[in-house]
């Protein structure tokens, strides 16, 4: 998993991606401010909103009460 | 053009078609082709880690990554290994090499993206893929393929040169002669009617003649 560590829990990279996302955001918005390849931000929001850290609404993400108690 | 695959026969992907989908772990974590969408995207496959002339490649990949991602192209490479394979020889190319790896490198351990693409060549070796080239544009269509023989390792400068000669097509509806270089003249399409052809050598072009024209791009 790009954003997911085996424990199930969101790794570095999902942890960054979940800040980001405390503001609605497009994927090229996240990619802008992390400096990351498209690609990779687009695995990553796959595999966190499949988990429940990330929801996804009219092409913004925005992070989830999940995803919020994984920062804490 | 077709390749048995678990009983069914699939037929290998075609250039001005669009690349096949898939979805595999890479060292990057678990990506899709259309992930990489927007992008042009170098698919190359190696025959096996830790061996020196697939080294020496994922070392050329890296040496020119900067100008590819100058030219909104990512790599992605492949192999029929686990991921802990990969990990362990980017890891040594870097330890051994100095030269971090920064592009995700597909671990291919069922064939399933190498037998959609055709990278086996049961001929050489049925069980590594051979030195595949896969170019794909920012709309996923497929624009180039080449395929080098497990013996030889691929030319970085070719790889770049067709990046910039598809580019330079798409840009200035152009063709590019043998042995083009950026800067170079470009090769205008030939005119598809007798007044077209008639037209042309007065537009001042550097013809040959009606079919054999170029010109200098202004940039």
């Amino acid at each position: 998993m790009a954003c997911i560590s085996p424990d199930g829990k969101p790794n570095l990279l999902g942890e960054k991606i979940l800040e980001t996302a405390k503001e609605p955001c497009t994927p090229e918005e996240i990619a802008s401010t992390l400096i990351l390849p498209f690609f990779r931000v687009r695995g990553g929001l796959r595999d966190l909103v499949e988990a429940g850290y990330l929801k996804e609404e009219r092409g913004k993400y925005m992070i989830t009460d999940k995803g919020l108690q994984a920062l804490e | 053009m077709c390749e048995e695959q678990k009983g069914r026969s699939i037929r290998l992907p075609m250039l001005g078609e669009k690349a096949p989908e898939f979805e595999a772990v890479t060292t990057q974590g678990k990506l899709k082709l259309s992930d990489f969408r927007g992008s042009w995207l170098i698919l190359f496959s190696h025959p096996a880690d830790f061996t020196p002339v697939c080294t020496t490649e994922f070392i050329g990949f890296a040496e020119i990554f900067d100008e590819l991602q100058a030219r909104n192209v990512q790599l992605m490479g492949l192999s029929i290994d686990s991921v802990y394979s990969h990990i362990s020889w980017v890891r040594n190319i870097e330890e051994k090499f100095g030269m971090k790896i920064p592009f995700p490198v597909i671990a291919d351990l069922n064939k399933e993206v190498a037998s959609l693409y055709g990278m086996i060549m049961p001929g050489e070796s049925k069980t590594e893929t051979s030195r595949c080239v896969f170019v794909i544009d920012p709309d996923g269509i497929l624009r180039a393929m080449v395929y080098y023989p497990l013996t030889t390792g691929r030319n970085m400068d070719e790889i770049l040169r067709i990046i910039d000669a598809l580019q330079t097509t798409d840009k200035h509806h152009v063709a590019t002669p043998a042995n083009w270089r950026p800067g170079e003249p470009v090769i205008v399409p030939p005119p598809p009617t007798q007044e077209a052809a008639e037209e042309r050598l007065k537009q001042g072009f550097d013809c040959k003649d009606w079919y054999f024209c170029k010109k200098t791009l202004d940039e």
